[in-house]
């Protein structure tokens, strides 16, 4: 009787382990996987990337000059976040690339006073120095 | 042959000697006047025109409007700041045939002035008259004109000043083969100010302060964030090669990477700002980064990460675990390091809806590779070596050192079993782009979310909290790209925790 008691606490403790074993126990190879409902329909393309942030080419032309200036670049989104600062010189043409938000659709670039936004078109920007004028003077 | 806004360095022999000359010269062959400002150059009612009526050389020369004011400041050209040398400066001109009373050329200089009141310009001064021989009717010669210039400016910041001045009628004027004896002295990128005009560099790294963002520390100069803006969320399902139950909650950590440049664009330090926010599953999970591509002898030393007694992981003196081909650094080994469970009944930590809650912490990671100005003795890292595209976190499966979870696409470490690809639901083949993706539905056991996005609470899939995630999925990307941003209808906060 004592034996028979034993073997049934055992038994209660022992699936009170398995209760509380969490929910993501390795299965062994051959099991059925444990994908709710949903996600388990959820087919996606073996080309897809899962990414949250697009690969975006940025071109800085420079401009020809008889004089070397070099200064801070700095890349920012649209919404103003720094995502890139380093020394260029004015003359050198510069091409990066980045990972940016999926939902950034504007670029920024801030080079000592010049500063030009350019919206990001087919993964793409270029930026130049030079500056759009008024022509209202010219006949 | 026409040449743009080059310096022509002459040099001169002669039986006495040599000497050199710097030129700065302008033939309007840019064909667009915005180029000539960005340059510095400025001009009013004076365009840059292939009109056949005022050409004088090449496919352009500069055009004025009608002359008929006699004011020097209503058609004129401006040369940006120069140094001007002792010599002539020289240009062409013409008029386009049409009638007038007189026309002329005002040739002068402008001085710098630092208190002068329009960009440093000082008052100007007329040191040469040109006039176009009468009757200006039927006057289309080309004419060369050469004029000394003064003494008195040589050696100092002046802007050379051309005014076209005229009465009557509606001539025209061209002008072309500018030269001027002198050197560019303007910086552009500073409102075309003389380049003599320098801000403070307080730890003389040529980074001037205003731009350093470090401005006393001659040893780092810039930040480099990726996210731009705030944390990222890294989710990982932990039970690879087996499929789990997608809530992505097993492990949850938030991270922004700053990778700090010295002036020469080289690599200091990474900074990995890490939150765990919250840890689902009933492992023992650790978690790393690799910087894929980067050997790891160029780190100098690791600091910041948090291992325990025991532990599962080898490594090397500058704290980079051992026996991995590129740098690989173990922030934690065990997420109970930096997230400790709270017991109380819960399975996981912060994914029972109402609690209890762990306090989440920022855990800093810094990995050296330069210190005071040394590199380490892999040479040094440039800023284009380390980014987005080579970060590759991973989860180290309960305390198993070969079981990595990676991002889908991503590369397992030199430590991974590979024994493990292509078992129970994966379908990884090494190399391929397929890594981390299951067989049914290429689905993947981590994802990473450019923004600081909630996570799900245990017992939800991924689609009842994030409600256009599975049309983004199922068109691979084309709709919904933006579905991890808090927009009315994208989000279902019941099945969201949000703890950070």
């Amino acid at each position: 009787m004592k034996k028979t008691m034993k073997n049934f606490w055992n038994g209660i403790v022992g699936l009170l382990l398995l209760a509380m074993l969490p929910s993501c126990l390795p299965e062994s190879i051959g099991d059925q996987p444990v994908v709710e409902d949903g996600v388990s329909t959820l087919v996606a393309s073996p080309t897809f990337e899962w990414a949250t942030t697009k690969s975006v080419e940025v071109k800085v032309i420079g401009l020809a000059l008889p004089v070397d200036i070099s200064r801070r670049l700095t890349l920012k989104t649209g919404a103003g976040d720094v995502f890139y600062a380093n020394s260029h010189a004015i003359t050198e043409n510069l091409t990066l690339r980045f990972s940016l938000p999926n939902h950034i659709d504007k670029i920024q670039l801030v080079y000592g006073s010049l500063e030009k936004t350019r919206d990001i078109q087919n993964q793409k920007v270029v930026f130049d120095y030079i500056v759009e004028v008024d022509n209202s003077d010219v006949e | 042959m026409k040449k743009l806004f080059i310096i022509l360095f002459a040099s001169l022999f002669s039986v006495t000697g040599s000497f050199s000359q710097n030129f700065l010269s302008a033939d309007a062959e840019e064909g667009n006047r915005d180029v000539y400002f960005a340059k510095c150059w400025s001009m009013g009612a004076v365009s840059v025109s292939n009109s056949s009526a005022t050409l004088v050389d090449g496919n352009f020369s500069f055009r004025t409007n009608q002359l008929t004011n006699e004011s020097n400041t209503a058609t004129w050209i401006t040369t940006p700041w120069m140094i001007l040398e002792a010599g002539s400066i020289s240009f062409k001109t013409r008029l386009d045939g049409n009638a007038g009373g007189s026309r002329n050329i005002l040739v002068q200089y402008i001085p710098y002035d630092p208190n002068g009141t329009l960009n440093g310009h000082g008052a100007s001064v007329q040191f040469y008259k040109f006039d176009f021989p009468n009757p200006i009717s039927n006057q289309t010669t080309i004419h060369e004109v050469k004029v000394e210039v003064p003494k008195a400016i040589l050696g100092k910041p002046h802007k050379i000043f051309i005014s076209f001045v005229g009465t009557g009628g509606t001539a025209r004027a061209g002008l072309d083969n500018l030269v001027i004896p002198g050197t560019y002295y303007a910086d552009p990128s500073n409102g075309c100010k003389p380049l003599i005009v320098k801000n403070p560099d307080s730890d003389g790294d040529g980074v001037i302060d205003e731009e350093d963002d470090y401005p006393t520390d001659k040893y780092r100069a810039y930040n480099n964030y990726f996210p731009a803006k705030g944390f990222s969320t890294l989710m990982f399902e932990d039970l690879w090669p087996s499929l789990g139950d997608y809530d992505f909650n097993d492990l949850v950590v938030d991270y922004k990477i700053n990778r700090v440049t010295d002036a020469k664009g080289e690599i200091v330090e990474v900074i990995a700002d890490l939150k765990t926010r919250a840890a689902g599953a009933g492992y023992r999970n650790g978690f790393g980064i690799e910087f894929t591509g980067i050997d790891p002898s160029k780190v100098i030393a690791v600091e910041g990460t948090k291992i325990k007694g025991g532990t599962v992981h080898k490594f090397d003196e500058n704290g980079l675990e051992s026996e991995t081909k590129y740098v690989t650094f173990i922030a934690y080994d065990d997420v109970y390091n930096v997230l400790p469970h709270l017991g109380q009944g819960t399975t996981g930590v912060n994914t029972t809806p109402g609690g209890p809650f762990q306090e989440v912490n920022l855990q800093q990671v810094v990995v050296r590779f330069k210190v005071d100005g040394e590199a380490g003795k892999g040479g040094p890292v440039y800023l284009k070596e380390i980014g987005y595209e080579n970060f590759n976190p991973f989860l180290v499966a309960n305390q198993k050192r070969g079981h990595e979870i990676h991002l889908p696409g991503k590369q397992p470490t030199a430590l991974v079993d590979k024994s493990l690809f292509g078992t129970a639901d994966d379908t990884s083949s090494e190399g391929a782009k397929s890594m981390y993706r299951s067989k049914s539905g290429n689905l993947p056991w981590a994802m990473d979310v450019t923004e600081n996005i909630p996570y799900l609470k245990e017992g939800y899939n991924f689609m009842k909290g994030y409600i256009k995630f599975s049309d983004w999925v199922k068109s691979s990307g084309s709709q919904y790209e933006d579905w991890y941003l808090d927009i009315s209808g994208y989000r279902n906060s019941e099945a969201l925790l949000n703890i950070k």
